[in-house]
């Protein structure tokens, strides 16, 4: 159940039904400006992944130890009502996308050229058919820069698709960078790999073929985005009120794994981010 | 239909479920000359590029959602949720662009309803480009209704029906059908836009009596209400920049031989690369990113012929599309890398609406020359309300 009117939302304060949560990211990977980098693998709070397990065995994230947003609230259901973001370093100002991260590929080889199958015997725990659902290569070991690679994935309809070629960062990418988000590179500069004709989302990848070399490995990452915001100067926290200064209020699945991507106008080594979400859940 | 509230809006957000949102990703290139407006459809990213394609030149090609371009299955525009029993509208845009060079940029979101293709003398030529909006057809029985016609007309198009005695049963005057491709020349009639997606089409009984027309329609805005146009380059002529000399429409009243205004010049082939709006641009007789309509007009219901002459003629294969467009909101860049954004309920409370089947795609203007391969990324939320 979510909320019937704005009182029910001011209500939900009052009966208790709220959480808060605070988060801190003190990056140690160099990134380069314009690039886009994934703060799951941050240090700080929440604790860091590497999308280390099993090599090309889809596996799943821990929600708890994402950005924390409590317990599962079924049958109410719950919703990021405010969130604020701030930094005194100029390599977070930028774009930033938060989202629930679904499932992940670990280990995709960037030097072979074999075709990689994927091992699926995890599915989409959230968003199960995939609808809306969409696919970043993260850098788990520095690419070598160069590279392009397509992927085979069931796609929102139960479809079997073939992504169009994909051209990686012509620089090497950095652990953390998303390795398709170079600017001004040929197919680059996309945090979202695109997919082929009519697909309107990612249900599974069944494998990846690199057309020629990348180095490196990387983890092809199925995320469902839920908002952005933008930190435009340094020590000034951008605030957002769902509802009243953006009409919408993002909905949080139970068990979802909350993380962000960044659009990082220079490195983020060594600097710092921090911010809070406020979540609300539904009516009595 | 829509909200009388916001709190209509929150329960339907919250409730009902009625939201989402859709994330595009497009690369501009080449270069985007300063001071000009280019159409992102023919851009690499998601939604896949369009090529414009058409298997006859100066054909109207309906646009939609769901139906691909022209003949092909390229969905061209930003799937935004299908057909819904209610009103959809934007909650919320989102945009960003990641360059050297360029700042500040417009991004504007607009509806495609339709192209007409050119080439090769489409191109190049002096005279008058009569466009194709309509063709006789006959009617014969082909699990349904089949219609027979000469050009090829895209799937989904809105038509409707005219005759010089009686049309086929099943089909009536002043009503709003629906065309079920089935090959270049013939296709099925469906009485709404979600039967057609269904398949679900009109039976046969009889052929009708006489000779009978199918025109096309702007697909979501009844006579082309709102409705602006504007030449878009696929692919480069070799060099040239004629000026638009003379053209016929029918406004949304019905007039026919309207005329854009200005003589609007086409550019010379420097700046007439790929996605450029070929009449934007800084000097005199630029005018971006749309037509100049006739005084007192108020959208386009079909363009009938235009004639490039004066200036220097187009030569070479180029490709060229006159497209019509209902334009929807806009958002500004200021800076690289600066994402901005505009709350379409709180900020400025427009909720621009978004049709059923509507084909959405962003044109951007570049106030510098923005830099090759530049990766431009914009997210947009969608609710709508069941009626």
């Amino acid at each position: 159940m979510g909320f019937r009117n704005v009182a029910q939302v001011a209500a939900a304060y009052e009966k208790g039904r709220f959480s808060y949560c605070s988060f801190r990211k003190v990056p140690s990977q160099g990134t380069a400006a314009g690039n886009w980098v994934d703060l799951t693998m941050a240090a700080g709070n929440p604790v860091p992944q590497y999308y280390a397990s099993s090599p090309l065995e889809a596996a799943v994230l821990n929600g708890d130890k994402g950005i924390f947003h409590g317990d599962e609230k079924s049958p109410y259901t719950k919703f990021i009502h405010n969130f604020g973001i701030v930094t005194p370093s100029i390599g977070f100002l930028g774009q930033f996308t938060i989202m629930d991260y679904l499932l992940y590929y670990p280990f995709v080889d960037g030097d072979s050229l074999d075709i990689q199958p994927f091992i699926n015997d995890v599915t989409l725990p959230r968003f199960t058919d995939g609808e809306g659902v969409y696919v970043m290569a993260v850098a788990s070991a520095p690419t070598l820069g160069g590279g392009s690679f397509t992927f085979d994935y069931i796609d929102h309809a139960g479809n079997s698709k073939t992504s169009p070629v994909i051209s990686c960062n012509t620089t090497a990418a950095n652990i953390a960078t998303l390795i398709t988000s170079q600017q001004a590179t040929v197919a680059g500069g996309l945090p979202f790999l695109p997919l082929a004709e009519g697909s309107r989302g990612v249900r599974r990848i069944t494998g990846v073929t690199n057309i020629s070399a990348i180095g490196g490995l990387f983890a092809l990452v199925l995320v469902k985005p839920l908002f952005d915001t933008a930190i435009r100067e340094v020590s000034t926290m951008t605030e957002i009120n769902f509802v009243n200064l953006r009409p919408i209020l993002p909905k949080v699945e139970d068990g979802a794994y909350l993380g962000m991507i960044c659009n990082c106008s220079a490195t983020v080594a060594g600097g710092l981010l921090t911010g809070y979400a406020n979540f609300i859940w539904g009516n009595d | 239909m829509g909200w009388s509230s916001q709190d209509a809006l929150v329960n339907d957000i919250t409730v009902n479920g009625q939201y989402m949102r859709r994330d595009i990703a497009k690369i501009t290139s080449p270069v985007h000359t300063a001071g000009g407006w280019h159409s992102l459809f023919g851009s690499a990213g998601s939604p896949n590029a369009t090529t414009f394609p058409s298997a006859q030149d100066l054909v109207f090609q309906s646009c939609s959602e769901l139906g691909g371009d022209a003949a092909s299955t390229t969905l061209l525009g930003i799937q935004n949720g299908g057909v819904i029993a209610g009103t959809k509208h934007i909650l919320n845009i989102g945009a960003n662009l990641v360059a050297a060079a360029g700042a500040p940029w417009q991004a504007k979101l607009v509806d495609l309803q339709g192209y007409h293709r050119m080439a090769t003398t489409n191109v190049t030529g002096t005279g008058s480009r009569v466009l194709i909006n309509s063709n006789t057809f006959t009617a014969s029985s082909s699990s349904g209704l089949l219609l027979t016609y000469t050009n090829d007309f895209n799937t989904f198009s809105k038509v409707r029906f005219t005759t010089n005695n009686t049309l086929p049963t099943g089909l009536s005057l002043n009503t709003d059908y629906w065309l079920v491709r089935v090959s270049s020349t013939t296709a099925r009639v469906a009485t709404s836009l979600s039967n057609a997606i269904a398949g679900t089409v009109i039976s046969f009984t009889d052929a009708g009596i006489g000779t009978h027309t199918v025109t096309m329609q702007m697909p979501r805005y009844q006579d082309g209400v709102g409705c602006e146009a504007f030449f878009v380059s696929q692919t480069a002529p070799t060099a040239g920049g004629p000026n638009l000399s003379a053209s016929s429409y029918t406004n949304t009243a019905g007039t026919a031989s309207r005329s854009f205004q200005g003589s609007p010049t086409m550019g010379v082939a420097a700046d007439s690369y790929a996605t450029r709006i070929l009449h934007s641009g800084n000097a005199a007789g630029r005018y971006g990113p749309f037509l100049p309509r006739q005084g007192g007009d108020t959208g386009i219901k079909s363009i009938e012929s235009f004639t490039w002459s004066g200036g220097t003629a187009y030569t070479g294969s180029g490709v060229v599309a006159l497209c019509i467009a209902r334009p929807l909101c806009d958002i500004a860049i200021p800076m690289s890398g600066m994402w901005s954004e505009r709350d379409l309920v709180n900020q400025l409370p427009s909720l621009p609406e978004v049709k059923n089947g509507a084909c959405l795609g962003w044109l951007l203007f570049s106030t510098g020359a923005t830099t090759n391969n530049s990766p431009f990324t914009t997210a947009i939320d969608f609710g709508w309300s069941i009626t």
